[in-house]
């Protein structure tokens, strides 16, 4: 089987702020000692680095240990050989606490409060750092002091009358070596202490990323367990150039006190070696203990960072809700994590506090002090603030697109209605009523529009009190349930209602002039699409609110009639931003929400619109299209996509029969208005068992675009399958079972007619008029329990 | 004992050759090129405190034969995902960037060409010659067709050329070796980098080596077998090494015989009479005409 890359956390909100953290808290802990505590021989310069061991993993750590200590060799004499100590602790560290499942002790609900656990972690990681650092430290000194005639026990008192000791007790190993071992273990203790100390304070503060995600973590073999992601060891060789690099421009000549010589430490041979050590460890730990997508545990990893990269993306994109003209930059920027800037200007600020040098020796410690303590304050403040909104916009969005699922049921509409409720918790008068049935509706009764605040759109669409009702998606409403809406209303003396359902049919004007008609009432449609909306809006700290749109509240997925825009362009013509607009709507917020520079693969691609759209959104493609005309076009097209062009591959040919790399490993198989030119139903079971196995990315998505009933200038089309919807929805249900694919239905189905008289747009077209009934699907390929443990 | 480390740098350069051959043939050209550029890279930074500053004209020879060899080492690994090639089939024209130095040499640096030398180029250029006539071809198109994969193959062997030209001259500016080995590796993976960043696809484009653990590994044998090679070099005479690196072609005819024998995933089909007379016939004609070069 193919093994995939496997990442644990994304760069920008995972990674970034506790790298950042970490090589700061590092920093400031020799400074804040030398100019505060003044403990001799402490550096306290190793509490990010287990904090990057301890909540990203072993090589982040280490990552962590040569970015402080490049910026730390700028000021302390000597300091830059000693990295390698730092990285064997964040190895030691990083790798003993996945061994030992220490993140389970300590994160889990039972063990964040159980202090006793805590301190026994405590414990054992200054024990481990003893362990490490204080021979390695032994045997760094080894390597350096003699270059420059320096003793190994460096004429300190400490050192000799340890080894005058043991000389005079006959110790029969070397004595200078063993002293120094023995006086560096004890410093250790001291040093590692503090450090273990400031480092598990701050992994408590932060609390735990959901690396893990399988239930029992008890059932996987170590090997797996103490696997990391290969990113984070590319990162980690990565900074250890940027290490080297600032070492042999700023410092390639180091030298001590009462050092006779200076020298040039880079270039000695055992210096060479132990630079090359940790890389040697990398590209080991590369090969044999990197997490690979096959394994139960590195599948569940990369779907759970991907629905975490789905969350963080929605938060920062700009969704922008239908008729809404806010969004671009003010909303680009996700609404956490600023202080993460604060957090990089310290470290780019850090040399050149000497400068403060002048106002005397505390002023300095005191400025530098008190920054942190505001940048810390603020980080965690938005850490916390971000985690909360992040759980809970989760739990919505779970919620919808179960309701969404083809195979949900009423269970799933109260899902959806108690997430509903608790968006609009304090700004609705009757928040907490637990939802009731009326025949196959659920509804919830007398919830009042509050006088201010997140409604207030939607009073101006005069709707002054709601009843609202949700659907399960896998029905629509019936005429005899608008008469149970009408008859709920009457009885509790109401003129408005709200529905959230995601039949677009009842959202059309056909339908709502059908409800006016039966009820007398207007009436506000929200379906699943606003709902995402209104989560991403709540997790990004805005108000909550709907667009009115012709006098009601509206959703989204009449746009599917929308697109049937009647300006054709001729290849090339029109600008890649105005074909790429014309993409489905429910497909952009795929495409939008895509974990950033994913793989794309837009199979009978016709001229090119969700290809550019992906292009233009930053991922790469491979675009499949049979016909030569419009495989032309589309190279036309893409080639008109500028710097985008280059991250597309693009294969004339039958996506049934083409091979290619760029099919290896995709986040998203497009196939809109293609599977209707299926001959027979075999041939469509075929075609739907080529695009199960082309994904194979956990949490990776196909989005199906499918037409029934065609008709072109009134004829029905010759050599096609003629299938209704449930029997297709039938087909997908068996072909993508449901213990590890969900499958929403995003929209539709919903009748229009498309005017190709003036030209064909998306693909050429022999009549003028086409009707269709279009339905859309979101095929996602999730990881169960079963499958991951 | 350095002979013994030259043979093992012939078989960890075999070994990378073999894997590189397997990952490369459903794995993204230009992602193997801009990775193989940076994890050489990254490999031999801790030698960083060995590199030398270069003046700005030794700077300018080491951009322009750095980017040449990156874009050659694209048509590397395009002729090597060619699934219709042998290994075996490429390597006269490997071997003719000896020719190609030894034309550099005369042309550039004002050497001399003995009898000798010119015989084994001549010899070389035949072998080339007649390794491209192994397949029957009805036109020139269909030759030209057939035989793309050993264009590519030239263009890196002018490039490995290129590169050894570059050595001796910047070694006799009085550049180190390591320095040299770090700029030119710099340089290859700058423009690449570059361009990869240009087109949004650096952060990502790993993923499309098919393999990429065992990506790495080969990368890790190359690098191994450049350093251990370079010390062979700075311990033995060159009469002494080069007859040694002249066994690599045999090597590779080796390695697919035993891979058929043996039935090994990835095994090419066994070739047909014609094709094996002719191969061996170029083989022999090339290992002679390196050591007459030499």
């Amino acid at each position: 089987m193919r093994s995939e890359i496997v990442r644990e956390y994304t760069y920008r909100e995972e990674v970034l702020p506790i790298v950042l953290l970490g090589a700061l808290l590092n920093l400031a802990g020799p400074h804040l000692n030398a100019s505060l505590l003044g403990f001799h021989l402490v550096f306290l310069d190793m509490g990010g680095t287990l904090l990057a061991a301890m909540l990203l993993g072993p090589w982040w750590g280490a990552g962590v240990g040569v970015l402080s200590n490049a910026f730390n060799g700028l000021a302390f004499t000597a300091y830059f050989p000693f990295a390698v100590v730092n990285v064997a602790g964040a190895l030691a560290w990083g790798y003993w606490y996945r061994a030992a499942r220490a993140d389970h002790e300590v994160f889990s609900p039972e063990g964040r409060g159980d202090l006793l656990r805590w301190a026994r972690l405590y414990l054992k990681l200054v024990l481990i750092a003893v362990l490490v650092c204080a021979p390695l430290g032994v045997v760094v000194k080894a390597s350096v002091y003699p270059l420059m005639d320096i003793p190994l026990h460096y004429n300190k008192p400490i050192y000799l009358d340890v080894m005058g000791q043991l000389v005079a007790a006959g110790v029969p190993l070397r004595a200078d070596v063993l002293a120094v071992l023995l006086i560096d273990a004890w410093r250790e203790v001291l040093d590692k202490g503090g450090a273990v100390a400031i480092g598990l304070a701050f992994a408590l503060a932060l609390g735990a990323i959901p690396r893990l995600v399988v239930p029992d973590p008890q059932r996987i073999p170590l090997r797996q367990r103490v696997c990391t992601d290969s990113d984070s060891i590319l990162w980690f060789v990565v900074m250890h150039f940027a290490y080297l690099m600032m070492s042999r421009i700023t410092m390639p000549e180091i030298t001590l006190e009462s050092a006779s010589r200076a020298v040039l430490w880079m270039r000695e041979p055992r210096v060479v070696a132990l630079l090359y050590a940790p890389i040697v460890g990398g590209v080991l730990a590369f090969i044999l203990l990197s997490h690979d997508s096959n394994t139960p545990l590195g599948a569940a990893i990369e779907a759970a960072r991907r629905a975490r990269s789905g969350l963080y993306h929605r938060f920062r994109l700009a969704t922008v809700a239908l008729g809404d003209s806010q969004g671009g930059a003010a909303l680009l920027k996700l609404p956490s994590f600023k202080s993460i800037y604060g957090l990089g200007a310290m470290l780019v600020v850090w040399p050149y506090r000497a400068k403060l040098a002048g106002f005397g020796p505390l002023v300095p410690a005191a400025i530098i002090l008190i920054a942190m303590l505001v940048i810390f304050a603020l980080f965690f403040a938005e850490s916390r603030a971000f985690k909360a909104r992040l759980e809970r916009a989760g739990r919505w969005f779970e919620a919808i697109a179960r309701w969404r699922d083809l195979r949900s049921d009423a269970r799933h509409a109260n899902g959806v209605m108690q997430a509903f409720l608790e968006m609009h918790r304090g700004l609705l008068s009757a928040g907490g009523e637990v939802p009731r049935h009326a025949g196959d509706l659920l509804y919830l009764p007398l919830i009042n529009v509050a006088t201010s605040g997140v409604l207030a759109e939607a009073r101006r669409g005069g709707l002054e009190r709601l009843v609202v009702f949700a659907t399960p998606n896998s029905r629509t409403l019936q005429r005899a349930d608008l008469t149970t809406v009408r008859a709920l209303l009457e009885r509790a003396g109401l003129h408005d209602a709200m529905v959230i359902c995601d039949a677009p049919g009842f959202a059309d004007a056909e339908a709502r002039d059908a409800f006016r008609a039966v009820t007398g009432f207007d009436l506000g449609v929200l379906n699943g699409e606003d709902l995402a909306r209104t989560v991403a809006r709540f997790a990004r700290g805005e108000d909550v609110g709907y667009t009115v749109v012709e006098g009601r509240l509206a959703g989204s997925a009449q746009r599917l009639a929308e697109d049937g825009e009647s300006h054709a362009w001729r290849p090339g013509e029109a600008p890649a931003h105005e074909l790429a607009g014309r993409a489905l709507p429910g497909l952009r917020d795929v495409i939008d929400h895509l974990p950033q520079a994913s793989r794309v693969a837009d199979l009978g691609a016709g001229r090119g619109r969700h290809t550019l759209y992906a292009l233009l959104r930053g991922h790469s493609v491979i675009a499949i299209e049979q016909r030569h005309l419009t495989f032309t076009d589309l190279g036309t097209n893409v080639a008109h996509a500028d710097g985008a062009a280059q991250r597309a591959v693009l294969v004339e040919g039958d996506y049934m029969a083409v091979e290619s790399a760029a099919l290896r490993r995709l986040d998203l198989i497009v196939i809109t208005g293609v599977l209707q030119h299926a001959r027979d139903h075999a041939d469509l079971q075929r075609r739907l068992d080529r695009l199960h196995s082309l994904m194979h990315t956990p949490g990776g998505a196909i989005y199906v675009e499918m037409l029934y009933d065609m008709r072109f200038d009134g004829q029905p089309a010759k050599d096609r399958v003629t299938i209704e919807v449930a029997g297709f929805e039938r087909m997908l249900v068996e072909r993508f079972p449901a213990d590890s694919w969900s499958i929403e239905r995003t929209g539709g189905p919903a009748y229009s007619v498309l005017d190709f008289s003036k030209g064909g747009r998306s693909f050429f077209s022999q009549a003028s008029f086409v009707e269709q009934v279009a339905a859309e699907y979101l095929i996602t390929h999730t990881v169960t329990p079963e499958g991951s443990a | 004992m350095y002979e013994m480390l030259l043979v093992l740098t012939l078989a960890l350069n075999l070994s990378s050759d073999l894997i590189d051959r397997r990952v490369s043939r459903s794995s993204r050209i230009d992602a193997l090129s801009l990775w193989t550029g940076i994890v050489q890279l990254l490999l031999i930074c801790p030698f960083l405190g060995l590199v030398d500053v270069p003046s700005l004209p030794q700077l300018a020879v080491l951009v322009a034969v750095g980017w040449f060899s990156s874009y050659a080492r694209g048509r590397w690994y395009a002729a090597l995902s060619d699934q219709t090639q042998r290994l075996s089939r490429f390597t006269p024209f490997l071997r003719m960037s000896s020719v190609l130095v030894l034309l550099f040499a005369v042309l550039a640096l004002g050497e001399t060409m003995s009898e000798r030398a010119a015989l084994g180029a001549v010899l070389m250029i035949g072998a080339g010659f007649i390794v491209s006539l192994d397949r029957a071809h009805t036109s020139l198109a269909e030759f030209l067709k057939a035989n793309q994969a050993l264009g590519m193959v030239l263009v890196f062997a002018l490039s490995n050329a290129l590169v050894s030209v570059a050595y001796k001259h910047l070694l006799n500016l009085g550049l180190s070796i390591i320095s040299i080995y770090f700029f030119l590796k710099l340089f290859q993976c700058t423009p690449l980098v570059a361009q990869s960043w240009r087109a949004g696809t650096l952060a990502y484009s790993y993923d499309e080596i098919t393999n990429l653990r065992l990506f790495v590994a080969s990368r890790a044998l190359q690098t191994l077998a450049a350093l251990l090679f370079l010390l062979a070099l700075s311990k033995l005479d060159l009469s002494r090494v080069e007859p040694i690196v002249a066994l690599m072609p045999l090597a590779y005819v080796v390695w697919e015989w035993l891979e058929r024998r043996r039935g090994l995933p990835g095994a090419s089909p066994a070739p047909n009479r014609r094709t094996v007379v002719v191969q061996v016939a170029a083989l022999a004609l090339s290992v002679v005409g390196f050591l007459l070069l030499r």
